[in-house]
């Protein structure tokens, strides 16, 4: 009887004609499995090309839980490069891969859907640059995860972060003089009356005030639209941007070079609004951030 | 199957790298695969180390196999385990210092899933050692069997039970991969049994063909 001691390299010769009858099979099946997963995706496209474009982004969502995977391989690097503990950092890690939050598990009475609380609660971790560091602080890069924030309830959907991505050097300005009062993240929609994913800041404050844009930039663009009004959209170095909307009015063109500071509208109360307010959104790329991690509003 | 000298691409692989390819939104494969390439790198340079041989590389649809040709000693073996984990972290500690975070975090996750004690992984290789080292080789591969069971059942029921309160299919993906590896690796031990019979000497065991997973 021939003996395999952990030969490596090309199977045995003498292969019976079972065996190579078996194999042969086997392939036949992968062959029509692949036809028939082919015909299927070709004709499905060619009858129902809406639903199966559909399709595609729901299953991608499905699958991933919409886990943000580099922030997560971001936040567990930054462990590393803190000198931090990083069994904390892989705990961390594996519960963001796993998809595993602080779910409070009641089904609420009026919303059989929503398994969340009305209030978020932040569970923040500590920043992990200490203000007086004798080393040099850990370089990060645009994008990068600065602080990752833990926030009980409902996952954001793709595009979407509570946490804190680091944006680069530059210097900003408060966009208004308000208060505080929408945050980001899910919220009772005051005028649609669903509770939906707010993707920016409502900052309340007199019809008028003037609104100025968060750091150095060109005017992306200038609009008009049911819901958010007079809308306009900065974009600044990096990749990042801010939009502002419900304007009462709008004093910059497209195309137009701004300076951080320059006042670019007006609060109104255009769109779909209850009141004066400026709807204030920072972006990275396509990712909507908290923009609280990166303006302070003086008390109004 | 494909063959290129001596690394073999199976069907179900370039289908997983494709699909793979497909979920990636955020560039992260890239990384991924040149990770996965050191770690390799980390168990061929440490089996040359040893004296042995790569016989055959093996990329399928559940990982990448490498093959030696050639016996090693239980703690030879067991330091050609380690290295693929090793070469990860020493990579991951380095990309951290340069600040490229998302690599260093990808290499120290791969070497600690690479280390936890499933049959088809390092981690379950280095268990198997040092537990021949400690003086039990024959039960090795039983201890091995009876954790796989356990550990993707436990996985597979955890992660349903995640997908179903609306967490994501992630660890019941990972609980399949546990079973289905070990299926295959099972259905090979009982093979090789057969065949492998009466070869033990003293401290050194002709084991079955040797899987340095990725």
């Amino acid at each position: 009887m021939r003996v395999r001691m952990g030969r490596g390299g090309a199977p045995s010769a003498k292969k019976s004609q079972k065996e190579r009858g078996r194999a042969g099979g086997r392939q036949l099946l992968q062959l029509v499995a692949c036809v028939v997963l082919f015909l299927t995706v070709f004709i499905g496209k060619g009858v129902l090309p809406e639903e199966m474009a559909q399709v595609g982004p729901q299953l991608l969502g499905v699958l991933r839980a919409n886990t943000d995977f580099r922030g997560a391989f971001a936040a567990l690097g930054s462990t590393m490069a803190e000198g931090e503990p990083v069994l904390d950092g892989l705990e961390q890690f594996c519960a963001t891969v796993i998809g595993v939050q602080e779910q409070s598990m009641g089904e609420g009475e009026d919303e059989p859907v929503q398994v969340l609380q009305p209030e978020p609660v932040r569970v923040e971790e500590p920043e992990p640059q200490p203000q007086s560091d004798p080393e040099p602080p850990p370089q990060y890069q645009v994008g990068d995860v600065v602080q990752t924030i833990a926030v009980e309830g409902q996952a954001l959907p793709e595009r979407y972060t509570y946490d804190k991505l680091y944006l680069g050097e530059m210097e900003t300005a408060e966009p208004v003089a308000g208060t505080l009062t929408s945050a980001f993240g899910y919220r009772d929609h005051p005028t649609i009356g669903t509770y939906a994913v707010h993707g920016g800041v409502d900052i309340g404050a007199a019809k008028g005030t003037a609104v100025r844009a968060f750091a150095d930039g060109t005017v992306e663009f200038v609009g008009e639209s049911e819901d958010f009004g007079l809308y306009l959209q900065l974009r600044h170095e990096n990749d990042v941007s801010t939009f502002y909307s419900h304007c009462e009015s709008i004093s910059v063109k497209k195309g137009e070079l701004i300076k951080a500071g320059q006042q670019v509208a007006k609060v109104g109360s255009t769109g779909k609004s209850t009141g004066p307010h400026l709807h204030f959104e920072v972006r990275l790329g396509e990712v909507r951030l908290d923009p609280m991690h990166y303006i302070t509003l003086r008390e109004g | 199957m494909l063959r290129w000298g001596r690394v073999e691409v199976t069907g179900g692989f370039l289908l997983l790298m494709a699909w793979l390819n497909y979920c990636d939104t955020q560039g992260l494969l890239p990384l991924g695969v040149c990770a996965a390439v050191a770690h390799e790198a980390g168990h061929w340079l440490a089996i040359r180390l040893w004296g042995g041989r790569m016989g055959r590389l093996r990329l399928s649809a559940v990982g990448a196999q490498m093959q030696m040709v050639g016996i090693l000693s239980y703690p030879a073996e067991l330091c050609c385990a380690l290295a693929g984990p090793a070469v990860n972290f020493l990579l991951g500690y380095g990309a951290a210092r340069l600040g490229w975070l998302v690599f260093a975090g990808m290499n120290l996750a791969l070497g600690m899933f690479n280390l936890l004690p499933i049959g088809a992984l390092d981690g379950g290789r280095v268990l198997r050692c040092v537990l021949a080292i400690a003086g039990r080789p024959d039960s090795a591969m039983q201890v091995q069997m009876w954790l796989d069971r356990v550990l993707a059942m436990l996985l597979s029921a955890l992660g349903i039970t995640i997908a179903g309160k609306g967490g994501g299919l992630m660890l019941s993906m990972i609980g399949g991969w546990v079973l289905l590896s070990s299926l295959k690796i099972w259905a090979e031990k009982w093979r090789k049994k057969v065949l492998s019979r009466g070869l033990i000497t003293g401290k050194m065991v002709c084991t079955d063909t040797y899987r340095l997973d990725a």
